[in-house]
């Protein structure tokens, strides 16, 4: 994710936080954005060879309902930016070499997430959860001033556990978790030669989140 | 068989036989280590080629550099509105300033707009405002277009295997470097003064290694046949000098190692010293050898010559070597050694050409022409246009007498095979193994799907193989 492009979905969310409490019902709804590292785990041996080890950076926008003590329901949507080189690897036991060709993946997601936040421990609150969605992928390679892209879409699915607490209307939040999203790629490029078709990974992220209560 | 067909470099007029064929003992390299045949000398009369022939040239190098490092401007980021003959100046910067546009560029010609979107958003996102906007007619993303380099050596347009291999877009990503360095074993190369060798003139931009001399074991590996020079012309011709004709990795250097005779004749034991000193070879702590050509071959499978290559490949080393010229299967030694990229020849329809051996270890096609068609319509005979000297005043002890040849035969397929993998070296593929696959897997099918005995892989695709492979295309 480009500095623009978090600094724009921060603005919106900051301000999407700031004027939702006013029309939410109650508190029960919430407005939070995240950030953090996004890794392709999933295919590790795709992530290197294109990415060379430099981990994603991703930012999100969501929208939950707290549904009594303990269930949360959810919207999210969420973008990741990675910039790595064209490559290529004779086949899947193969070393990868990088061409030089600047690559820029990027991926944006759209999940429904149900919670389960647990009682508090001391200051915060720990949680898991679930999400399922879409996952569209773009990629961009420019090769010598030409450029070539492909894209497509395909289901994702994520299981999370965090730790939140909150003060006031402010919501702050760690969540780890994992992302799968197969099927997404496989079909050519890289992930054909190591046969690996899943863009999910491990992810970290830090959470800000705005409620009434 | 192996063809030529002789464009004096600068005679205003040539007028030897037409097409005159005979046996020719100074070209016996496929006799030797091909197999049986007889090869042919086929000149051609009053169809010289000049500077001065009609032909103009626009100097190019200047857009060539340009297409190499990608635009200074971030023209992709940017878009194009056409407003409504009707929105005036006003009313249309009113929309850009609602679009998000940060800045907007008026065409002189009406009121079509380039326009940058604001920090945060994407062209793409710009469009998408614009073309909810009724004031609109159209609005699409500002595309990047860039100057093709096609060099302005005055035989170029003759030159119609570079075209069929798709050489201009190869340029644009990549030209090969001096520190990636090809060696052709071969009867030598025209690449020095020394004695009564002269260096082939359009070697002027050309770098070469120091070389070596199998049979004089000294470092003077002048060509005395023709054949080394014209593979040498193949890879690194010096290019985009104005005249003359191109080379596929021009800008690669190139080590002269004399391991044929001046018929074209040579042994195992002489190839495989030949590729020793290759490998060992070291220029400030490292070698920069990163291809052997060898546009030669026998029946005798040999150990000695197996061995060396084996070293050579797992020193990093990309072995290339001609399938043959006897339309026989299997392909020849060295060529059908596991570790060796075999390469069979096609003619300008991208048939395979008659004297093309093949087989089970035939690896990948290169055009080596048919001097008998003319499938391009260029009055000329479809053979790989090159520098080399004239073999008949070879054979009588001159060296100078240099020309631009048409010569045919798998020798003239394997040097284009060569030259790429130096530019793919060069591009950051650095496992002859990693390299010969990505030949294979972006090779232009014409024979059966997949791998095929007449064609291999099919036909090398430059472009396509320097592109490497995306994340999932």
């Amino acid at each position: 994710m480009s500095r623009r492009g978090s600094g724009f979905i921060a603005a919106v969310g900051l301000a999407a936080g700031l004027a939702v409490p006013i029309e939410a019902q109650a508190g029960d709804f919430a407005v939070t954005f995240d950030g953090g590292l996004r890794t392709m785990s999933n295919s590790p041996d795709t992530e290197k060879a294109i990415f060379d080890g430099k981990r994603g950076f991703g930012a999100g926008l969501g929208l939950s309902y707290d549904r009594g003590k303990h269930w949360r329901f959810g919207v999210e949507a969420l973008r990741i930016r990675r910039h790595g080189e064209r490559a290529f690897a004779a086949d899947r036991t193969s070393e990868a070499f990088r061409l030089g060709h600047p690559l820029t993946f990027t991926m944006t997601e759209g999940l429904a997430s149900v919670a389960f936040r647990f009682d508090r421990i001391g200051p915060v609150s720990p949680y898991i959860g679930l999400g399922a969605g879409v996952v569209s992928w773009k990629e961009r390679s420019d090769i010598a001033g030409l450029i070539e892209t492909s894209s497509r879409s395909s289901g994702v699915f994520e299981g999370r556990a965090g730790l939140e607490r909150q003060q006031g209307m402010l919501r702050l939040g760690l969540e780890g978790g994992i992302t799968f999203a197969p099927n997404a790629v496989g079909v050519g490029g890289v992930s054909r030669v190591y046969e690996e078709d899943d863009l999910g990974g491990l992810f970290v992220v830090a959470k800000i989140g705005f409620s009434r209560k | 068989m192996e063809g030529l067909v002789a464009l004096p470099a600068r005679a205003a007029s040539y007028t030897r036989s037409l097409m005159r064929a005979r046996p020719l003992l100074t070209l016996g390299l496929s006799l030797a280590l091909c197999g049986p045949g007889l090869s042919q000398v086929i000149r051609l009369a009053g169809r010289a080629v000049r500077a001065d022939d009609g032909v103009r040239v626009i100097d190019s190098s200047g857009l060539a550099a340009v297409g190499a490092r990608g635009p200074r401007t971030d023209y992709a980021s940017r878009v194009i509105v056409q407003f409504k003959d009707a929105v005036d100046t006003a009313a249309a910067e009113r929309c850009v300033g609602l679009a998000l546009g940060a800045r907007a560029t008026r065409s002189a010609f009406g009121g079509r707009y380039v326009v940058e979107p604001i920090a945060g958003l994407d062209a793409l996102g710009l469009v998408s405002r614009f073309r909810s906007m009724p004031e609109v007619e159209y609005a699409e993303p500002d595309g990047v277009v860039h100057a093709h380099f096609a060099p302005n050596d005055n035989l170029y347009n003759l030159q119609w295997h570079l075209k069929t291999i798709g050489a201009e877009r190869m340029w644009d990503i990549q030209k090969g470097d001096p520190s990636v360095a090809v060696a052709v074993l071969d009867t030598g190369v025209a690449y020095e003064d020394f004695g009564p060798y002269r260096k082939a003139p359009d070697f002027g931009g050309t770098v070469f290694l120091p070389g070596y001399n199998v049979f004089t074991h000294d470092a003077h590996a002048n060509d005395d046949n023709f054949h080394g020079t014209h593979v040498a012309s193949i890879i690194a011709e010096a290019t985009n000098n104005g005249s003359g004709a191109s080379g596929i990795a021009y800008q690669s250097a190139i080590m002269p190692v004399k391991v044929l005779d001046s018929e074209g004749f040579g042994s195992n034991s002489g190839i495989a010293e030949g590729v020793d000193y290759a490998v060992n070879f070291r220029q400030g702590g490292v070698n920069p050898v990163r291809v052997i050509n060898l546009s030669l071959g026998g029946t005798t499978r040999s150990q000695a010559l197996q061995s060396a290559i084996d070293r050579a490949v797992l020193a990093g080393i990309t072995v290339v070597a001609s399938a043959g010229n006897d339309n026989t299967s299997p392909v020849d030694f060295p060529a059908g050694f596991s570790n060796v990229i075999a390469v069979g020849s096609v003619d300008g329809r991208k048939v395979k050409a008659p004297y093309s051996s093949f087989g089970a270890d035939l690896d990948l096609m290169a055009p080596g022409g048919d001097n008998r068609r003319d499938d391009n319509g260029d009055g000329r005979p479809d053979g790989v246009l090159q520098q080399t000297f004239d073999p008949d005043s070879a054979a009588r002890g001159r060296y100078d007498n240099f020309a631009y040849y048409f010569v045919v035969g798998t020798s003239q397929a394997a040097p284009q095979v060569s030259a790429l993998a130096a530019l793919l070296a060069k591009q950051g593929v650095r496992d002859p193994k990693a390299i010969q696959a990505l030949m294979e897997k972006t090779a232009e099918e014409i024979g059966a799907a997949g791998r095929d005995d007449q064609f291999g892989w099919g036909l090398i695709r430059p472009a396509e193989a320097l592109k490497g492979l995306g994340l999932s295309k």
